[in-house]
């Protein structure tokens, strides 16, 4: 019995094994009459609700201050990193996100001070989404969603169970877990009005806009903010005559 | 406790020796990129009109691109059926627009940093690495610049990455968008790069 579990566990460990993920060329919108509508919904949403207050935020509390919230909100959620780290049997980044995450928990004063990217541990977010995409499971078809944003299945999925490896989850007390999630929100706006504000601008389709960042900007952390060759589409024929 | 303590300077120690290393002298790639930038943040500084900014950065776009090639890329699939006429219309409504839009949008960036901190190269494309300093509080952030070496030896910058997001396929995201709801009608992109360009300009 033993041996025939132990030949189960290797063949499910050899099945599983994360292959280095490939980009997936492009990312399907079937739905992208909806999306386009819930787009809509939530850019009304955003001027009038999330906007203002992320803008208030900023105007309020000064820069020194969000970047300590910023750093303790990282800090804090890094376990998350480390989990999917090691799903994804990548163990030299999960050694440097624990380090990190030692290092910011106690000379950082629990998160306040992000002293791990002072001494070069560079931060890098993995989820449950990119340890799905290792192991090759695909995006599934476009999909925005008002306030959440973009987003896939798989990113969905990952987002689900992301949240119960995030430890600020397991708090007893109901109002600081709420707490820490509009902060979260707030806080995450607030670092993304000068650049939605300048592709507002940019842009002529800003729902493609979103699409297009979206989807590189995920592909790009599925491949570990590696930028290859083979990564990049093929322009052999453009200079032909 | 002391264990844990043992491990984190270790991993400090290990880290930092690691990263040392001596910066060898640029590559002709990498060096490209220093030039450019410094000319870009050059023109920044000194441009003292709007028009004089759109000028020179117009003048940067001609000599260090090659904008047939982007063009070309950002039509995706279309490039392939266009007529030349169409293709040299629709090149120039997109050098303009990219002029007026993004000459703009960079006018407040002049005291930053470009720091090139490596490249890879594969034939004729190279992909050069560099970290943005900026002259504010906001984070630095890594930017890889897409240069392709010309037949005659020379180098012109095809694309930017920021944040994983690649500037042209981004433009090209949106342009086959426009030419599938226009069948595949040249006209309407032209006509709609002139209207960005049109509303970039009452923008500014």
């Amino acid at each position: 019995m033993p041996r025939v579990i132990s030949i189960l566990f290797l063949t499910v460990a050899i099945t599983l094994t994360p292959h280095i993920a490939k980009a997936e060329a492009s990312i399907h919108d079937p739905y992208e009459s909806f999306n386009r509508k819930s787009f809509a919904v939530h850019l009304v949403l955003d001027k009038y609700l999330a906007r203002p207050i992320a803008s208030a935020y900023t105007t309020v509390l000064p820069s020194p201050v969000r970047r300590t919230f910023s750093n303790v909100l990282r800090t804090w959620t890094t376990p998350v990193s480390i989990a999917n780290d090691a799903f994804q049997g990548n163990w030299s980044k999960m050694g440097t996100d624990s380090a990190r995450f030692g290092i910011n928990m106690t000379i950082g004063i629990l998160g306040i001070i992000d002293m791990a990217s002072h001494l070069g541990f560079k931060q890098q977010s993995e989820d449950f989404g990119q340890t799905l995409a290792k192991y090759g499971v695909g995006s599934g078809p476009y999909l925005f969603i008002p306030l959440l944003g973009p987003s896939t299945p798989r990113h969905l999925v990952g987002r689900t169970v992301d949240m119960f490896l995030n430890p600020t989850f397991y708090l007893s007390e109901s109002e600081y877990r709420d707490g820490i999630f509009a902060l979260d929100v707030i806080n995450t706006r607030s670092e993304l009005l000068e650049p939605l504000d300048d592709l507002a601008k940019s842009s002529s389709d800003l729902y493609t806009s979103y699409k297009s960042f979206y989807w590189q900007n995920r592909q790009f952390k599925i491949q570990d903010g590696a930028t290859t060759f083979e990564s990049l589409p093929d322009i052999t024929d453009l200079d032909d005559e | 406790m002391r264990y844990f303590f043992t491990m984190i300077i270790t991993a400090l120690l290990s880290h930092n020796l690691m990263s040392v290393s001596a910066h060898a002298e640029l590559k002709p790639s990498e060096r490209f990129i220093t030039d450019v930038t410094s000319q870009a943040l050059e023109i920044l500084k000194s441009a003292e009109t709007p028009q004089q900014l759109e000028t020179e950065f117009g003048i940067l776009l001609d000599t260090r691109t090659n904008m047939t090639r982007i063009a070309k890329f950002t039509l995706g699939h279309a490039a392939r059926s266009v007529d030349k006429a169409d293709l040299v219309r629709f090149t120039k409504a997109l050098r303009d627009t990219m002029v007026k839009i993004y000459g703009n949008r960079l006018a407040g960036f002049t005291n930053e940093k470009v720091i090139v901190t490596g490249s890879q190269t594969k034939g004729r494309n190279h992909l050069v690495n560099s970290r943005v300093e900026f002259a504010n509080s906001r984070p630095p952030v890594d930017m890889v610049w897409w240069v392709i070496e010309e037949k005659d030896g020379s180098y012109t910058l095809f694309d930017i990455q920021v944040l994983g997001v690649w500037m042209a396929q981004e433009q090209r995201d949106i342009f086959s968008g426009i030419l599938k709801t226009n069948n595949n009608n040249m006209e309407a992109l032209i006509e709609h790069l002139t209207n960005q360009m049109k509303t970039a300009a009452s923008d500014s």
